[in-house]
């Protein structure tokens, strides 16, 4: 193998492994923000609060964009499983893991999180009214999900 | 290289687009649902009008803009320029650094330049701080960000790598247009641009005006000293200090331009003219607001 493509490889292997470590974060804040505010008990001890921090977040709504745009445009696949094989297939084993949990994170966003974060910062009294969001997030995860169906095919 | 950047930008813009498009669908049909559970009507005034003109002229405008600026000044200044900072692990830092002084600037000029500020005052002209104000298009901002870009990119920088990065903030700041979320975490406040320091920069007291212009990040604000916390003893005031009582969009898109136009006219010369155009806002010759023009006085502050 030529020189050039070695490190053109260490490149993308360094990069997908900083990628890999970020949407780790990013699933774990993820995944605190999906939980009842009141689980947050569980993680107010480090190093769990620093792991589920929603500074992790950042990176990952820049990312999202990208992700829901390539959905659509028949680019990425939605199933993360998929996702994995076909990014581990181009890039490598670290690209594939970037792409499961990035596509991972993202449907849990499109489904769930969304609702979830909403109720947590509910102003007093919107609470119990919010409690239907998340059945409407759900409504408009399946909907997307439908989207990118029918754009794919 | 002109050919493979317009190719580049709109391949960027498309999935970008799309991606955003559906995300901003998803925080507005949030806003809302989240009105009606609240009681409210769904939408505003502002937000309605938003949606039905900004949302349809702006983009379109903004992307026939950015192609045609982008082949014609950046790809020559980028064939022009010997300089090269490649893209790779070690530069990515630099480039997230450089876009961030980079749209810091673009925005400054945007409050600071009354021209520039007669565009981008369509945007923050919304009393209301919800996820509506992401539809209030900014449409000619793509000409004086190139008066950052080009030297930026004449020292090497890519420009498709700024391209990238200026399509991210809007992305990035479609969460931040809201009073839902609150103030977070002090150190979170003092490093991110977050839906509580964005509404500081969306205020119009005299606190606030003129502060936090980051993208993502609030450093440069800390640099250069325009950040400040939102004070509990402050609440803010949305909009601009000549408010709109109006939402019909040509009159918003138009508030700073026509007095920008009948100022420019009656101001005495060049001087006094050129101080119109490029002047801060508020400190320039200017009629008093609704004054026929011709009836030259000195401004009051205007914003």
């Amino acid at each position: 193998m030529p020189n050039w493509q070695n490190r053109r490889n260490r490149v993308v292997e360094t990069l997908s492994i900083v990628a890999t470590v970020l949407a780790i974060l990013a699933l774990l804040a993820s995944l605190r923000l999906s939980l009842p505010p009141t689980a947050d008990r569980f993680f107010a001890r480090q190093p769990l609060t620093l792991l589920t921090s929603a500074a992790w977040l950042v990176p990952y709504i820049v990312v999202m964009g990208l992700a829901v745009g390539l959905m659509i445009k028949g680019q990425l696949s939605p199933w993360p499983q998929e996702a994995m094989a076909d990014f581990a297939g181009r890039w490598g084993k670290w690209a594939g893991i970037a792409a499961l949990l990035v596509v991972g994170t993202v449907d849990l966003w499109m489904v769930w999180t969304g609702a979830m974060a909403a109720r947590r910062f509910a102003p007093v009294g919107s609470e119990a009214a919010f409690g239907r969001l998340q059945l409407l997030n759900v409504v408009f995860g399946a909907i997307f999900f439908l989207l990118v169906a029918l754009f794919a095919a | 290289m002109a050919g493979d950047l317009t190719e580049g930008v709109k391949s960027f813009f498309t999935i970008y687009g799309l991606g955003g498009a559906v995300l901003l669908f998803f925080v507005l049909l949030a806003e809302m649902l989240m009105r009606r559970l609240e009681g409210k009507s769904l939408w505003s005034g502002e937000g309605l009008n938003s949606l039905l003109f900004f949302f349809t002229v702006g983009p379109f405008i903004e992307q026939l803009a950015l192609n045609a600026v982008l082949a014609g000044v950046l790809g020559v200044v980028y064939n022009l320029t010997p300089l090269r900072i490649p893209v790779n692990w070690w530069t990515i830092p630099i480039y997230l650094l450089a876009g961030e002084f980079a749209f810091y600037w673009f925005h400054r000029l945007g409050h600071e330049v009354r021209l520039f500020w007669a565009d981008h005052s369509i945007h923050h002209s919304a009393k209301t701080y919800d996820f509506t104000v992401n539809l209030r298009f900014v449409p000619f901002q793509t000409f004086y960000r190139i008066l950052i870009w080009a030297p930026l990119v004449a020292i090497g920088f890519n420009p498709l790598m700024l391209v990238l990065f200026a399509l991210n903030i809007p992305a990035f700041q479609t969460f931040c247009h809201t009073q839902r979320i609150g103030r977070l975490a002090p150190w979170f406040e003092w490093l991110f641009v977050t839906p509580c320091n964005h509404g500081v920069h969306h205020a119009c007291n005299e606190l606030y005006i003129d502060k936090n212009y980051g993208g993502l990040l609030m450093i440069w604000d800390h640099v250069f000293g325009t950040y400040q916390r939102m004070e509990d003893d402050v609440p803010p005031v949305f909009g601009i200090t000549h408010q709109l009582e109006t939402a019909n969009p040509i009159k918003v898109l138009g508030h700073e331009f026509v007095p920008l136009w009948h100022d420019f006219r009656a101001a005495p010369g060049w001087r006094s003219k050129l101080g119109v155009i490029f002047g801060r806002p508020g400190q320039t010759f200017a009629l008093p607001r609704g004054a026929e023009a011709g009836s030259a006085q000195l401004a009051e502050p205007a914003e």
